[in-house]
């Protein structure tokens, strides 16, 4: 149970990598709208995507789908940290809250699993 | 796309925009997020078969069409509304989580549960607001694309 909310996690991961990838290449310019869809880069973030898709279903073998939604919600601290790390964002205080909340929100659940 | 956002949310400030509007444009947003959490119950349906096998595959289809679905339908909704509103909603999803845990997959629900989803929701809007705030003060950022 616990690998599989583990697995699931780890798409979440995933999901926010190839949302950095995607963000990453819809700020550079390209010469056509082929090249801005069809390079490397967007490729790979689609297959990420479709990775973490995969990731998931494979966890649902074993976590309720009720617990889905709440894993989800560790995409904020991706925002947070590819945030900063990758686009310049402000880490806040307010944030850090937020982040605390929703990860005290996770394990109070997890108890009642 | 960003200065829009911000401009958004000054607008509503200025001058609100009629009320029938606005509620018009939740309750679409809302159609969104309920169709979107279809998507964990088809995504729970195909964890019972093998992987590759048919049904495997048309469940898995059946994710991946909604998640289209739902992509496009959020740019158009997040059009009639301010992003943070927007996000803020998301935090429902838990709720649909928990009630089609329940009422398909004869999931149980307790004071844990209930209490660690309420949590998790408040701590999502939190979040939303907190970085509302962030872009109101600069408008050079954005939030970490996440519409899928």
């Amino acid at each position: 149970m616990i690998a599989y909310a583990a697995v699931y996690l780890f798409g979440v991961f995933i999901s926010a990598i190839s949302q950095v990838l995607l963000k990453q290449e819809a700020l550079k310019e390209h010469d056509s709208i082929i090249k801005e869809y069809l390079n490397p880069s967007v490729v790979f973030a689609y297959v990420l995507f479709f990775a973490a898709t995969l990731m998931s279903i494979f966890a649902y073998k074993a976590i309720p789908l009720s617990l889905g939604p709440i894993l989800e919600a560790t995409s904020y601290i991706y925002v947070v940290a590819f945030g900063a790390l990758f686009f310049k964002e402000r880490i806040t205080k307010k944030k850090i809250c937020a982040l605390v909340l929703i990860i005290a929100g996770i394990v109070i659940y997890s108890l009642g699993v | 796309m960003m200065d829009g956002e911000v401009g958004t949310d000054k607008q509503r400030m200025q001058q609100p925009k009629k009320l029938s509007k606005r509620i018009g444009a939740l309750l679409a947003l809302h159609a969104v997020l309920f169709l979107y959490s279809f998507t964990g119950i088809l995504g729970k349906f195909a964890a019972e078969y093998d992987v590759l096998s048919l049904p495997f595959l048309a469940y898995y289809a059946g994710v991946i069409a909604l998640l289209g679905i739902y992509a496009l339908a959020w740019q158009q909704v997040i059009k009639h509304l301010p992003l943070t509103t927007a996000f803020a909603n998301k935090a429902i999803t838990v709720l649909w989580g928990m009630l089609w845990g329940l009422l398909i997959f004869g999931e149980s629900i307790n004071a844990w549960k209930v209490i660690g989803g309420i949590v998790v929701a408040m701590g999502v809007i939190l979040f939303v607001r907190a970085d509302s705030d962030d872009l109101a003060a600069d408008s050079k950022d954005d939030l970490v694309g996440e519409d899928l």
